[in-house]
């Protein structure tokens, strides 16, 4: 027997045994299957978070990422070259959502502020002594700012204002909301006079704090995303430039010249992803609002 | 110049040889053996391992043998595995890896007729595995660390509400908003706190309990912050003893504590803002990489074709 071949077999043979060890080490299958959930989770929560900023629903947004990927492909398609179809592809992948992303936060972000005019509001309802909490809150729901209308939506006409407040950090999705929810539903079954004074001691302040956190964020990200612009303008520029030159053009033509287009744009990408991860951000923890309002009803239970 | 692969060989194994020797008590005279064995007998020798004793005399040394220590970053990722579980782990990716290698090394001499790397690096590439695989699982209790601090210190608002009208302890108020959390990493943290509170299990939290020792929760909670190093864990068990202590108003004390909270979270994301921006123009500066590599690439194959 050659030894090459029996060196081949070995290796073969190793390889195998080793991925049955790995397979048994890294244990069962619903650790794993938790963890690809968990992996899940972020990009979905993304996904529908851009969404809501842009008052869409999750499908239409998902449809909008799919129609704009094969625009980007079928554009590519046309021209007829390998790279400029990777390139249109990652184009209409990335740059759509990334340019609504924008628009989708500073939306949050304006949302986020109506908040504590909200809760002024509620407090100046709930101090003239003649509403409760729930009257008050759909009260000041059907006369809503216009930027928490559609999140405070089913507390118009609502029936269980928990089930209402679950809804609507639902539809709303964004941690300033979700915790002025939780708060609400922690208040629900205190007297107006405690929660007036309440909200006046301690959410108001905590929620400017939180805005200014979020304000930070906000400005750290538009940062972030000028200097992206930057870079992306600038590559553009000078590949128009080149592209222009005939004898340039020729020569990135080739096969050669086009996997080195290929490694260009994986180094723009790189300076991209590389600016992203220098961007200071404060992250936020969840709520699930829906066990605040569980652990709120077993409470009487 | 003359090999020196032999000599070095039976240099190392003759160092290993003497170490073994020296560990096993070969060079330790009868009577100190049989002192040791006495003292022993008598608990009046210290038989804690070698670091421990270390780490006594150097408190630095002491703080590195704790920030690097395998098992107790395996217990602050939350990792079911132990140390040997995760030693085999990382041993089977090296492994793998170095196969890997080996075999398109393989593949690749098959055309060439000679190997294209040396065996000695594709083991030296799978080797590095194993570094990458501690810094990964720094990574993931860094990760944990951080989501616990967030998890309490966004929470304290909501714990002076729950407080408030004195239904409920801070503790009691610390176990309702970890069971309403999306994440489940308090709740996950408290219940393993609780259940080695029960029963000291073996090879769990080492928060020192007795079988059947009843401590305070402001005590397991500043042991838990210590073991795990949450600093809001131990801020919290802090203050509790402050409201237990002087009898301070708990939905007060939680709002205070919630602001200054607010207001360092604050400060530390302007002082990251700062920080930020020369890393920011460092990555804008790399951009001269693609700019250079788009307008010499064809200059350099002109000069080529010239040449040729």
């Amino acid at each position: 027997m050659s030894p090459v071949l029996f060196f081949a077999q070995i290796l073969l043979l190793v390889a195998l045994g080793l991925v049955v060890l790995l397979a048994l080490a890294t244990g069962s299958s619903p650790r794993s299957g938790r963890r690809l959930r968990a992996l899940m989770e972020p990009l979905l929560d993304r996904e529908r978070y851009v969404a809501s900023g842009l008052g869409w629903s999750l499908q239409a947004w998902l449809t909008l990422r799919g129609a704009a990927l094969l625009v980007g492909v079928l554009g590519g398609w046309l021209v007829g070259t390998p790279v400029v179809i990777l390139g249109s592809a990652a184009l209409g992948l990335f740059a759509v959502p990334w340019w609504l992303t924008a628009r989708a936060a500073q939306r949050k972000l304006e949302m986020d502020r109506a908040l504590i005019p909200f809760m002024i509001n509620l407090v100046n309802l709930l101090g003239q002594g003649q509403q409760t909490l729930n009257h008050a809150l759909r009260e000041l729901a059907r006369n809503a700012d216009v930027r928490l209308a559609s999140a405070l939506e089913p507390l118009r006409n609502a029936e269980s204002i928990s089930d209402a407040l679950v809804e609507v950090s639902r539809r709303g999705l964004s941690p300033m909301l979700d915790r002025v929810c939780v708060d609400l539903l922690l208040s629900l079954d205190q007297t107006p006079e405690a929660f007036v004074e309440q909200v006046e001691k301690v959410l108001i302040p905590q929620y400017d704090q939180d805005l200014e956190l979020q304000s930070r964020n906000h400005a750290a990200l538009v940062g972030g995303r000028q200097n992206g612009l930057l870079v992306v303008v600038i590559m553009a520029v000078c590949f128009v430039v080149v592209m222009r030159v005939d004898s340039l053009r020729a020569i990135y033509a080739t096969v050669v010249g086009q996997v080195m287009l290929v490694l260009d744009g994986v180094m723009v990408i790189g300076v991209l992803g590389f600016l992203r991860l220098m961007t200071p951000a404060s992250p936020w923890m969840r709520w699930d609002v829906a066990a605040v309002r569980e652990q709120m009803r077993r409470r009487y239970a | 110049m003359p090999d020196l692969v032999l000599p070095v060989l039976v240099f190392v194994v003759g160092l290993v040889v003497l170490v073994v020797l020296w560990r096993s008590g070969a060079f330790t005279p009868a009577s100190v053996t049989a002192w040791s064995r006495i003292g022993r007998h008598h608990r009046l020798t210290d038989d804690r391992p070698l670091e421990e004793r270390m780490g006594d005399r150097v408190p630095a040394l002491a703080r590195f043998f704790r920030e690097t220590s395998v098992p107790r970053l395996l217990r602050i990722a939350d990792r079911r595995e132990g140390l040997n579980a995760w030693l085999i782990r990382v041993a089977i990716y090296v492994l793998l890896v170095t196969v890997a290698l080996l075999s398109v090394d393989l593949v690749l001499s098959l055309s060439r007729g000679s190997l294209p790397l040396p065996p000695v690096a594709c083991v030296l590439v799978g080797a590095f595995f194993a570094p990458l695989s501690y810094v990964a699982l720094q990574g993931e209790a860094r990760q944990r660390q951080d989501a616990l601090n967030r998890a309490i210190a966004q929470s304290l608002t909501e714990m002076a509400i729950l407080t408030y009208t004195g239904q409920y302890t801070v503790a009691s108020a610390l176990q309702f908003v970890a069971r309403c959390h999306r994440q489940r990493l308090l709740l996950d943290l408290l219940t393993t706190a609780e259940r080695q509170g029960a029963n000291a299990e073996p090879g769990g939290l080492n928060l020192g309990l007795r079988s059947n020792q009843l401590l305070s929760t402001v005590t397991i909670y500043e042991r838990l912050g210590v073991e795990y190093d949450v600093e809001m864990l131990h801020e919290l068990a802090t203050n509790m003893r402050r409201i237990a202590e002087k009898g301070l108003v708990p939905s007060d004390v939680l709002t205070s504590l919630s602001v200054a909270t607010g207001k360092r979270q604050i400060a530390q994301l302007a002082v990251k803002a700062e920080q930020a921006r020369p890393r920011m123009a460092m990555a804008i500066g790399l951009m001269v990489l693609p700019l250079l590599s788009l307008i010499l690439f064809p200059a350099f194959m002109s000069i080529g074709t010239a040449f040729r």
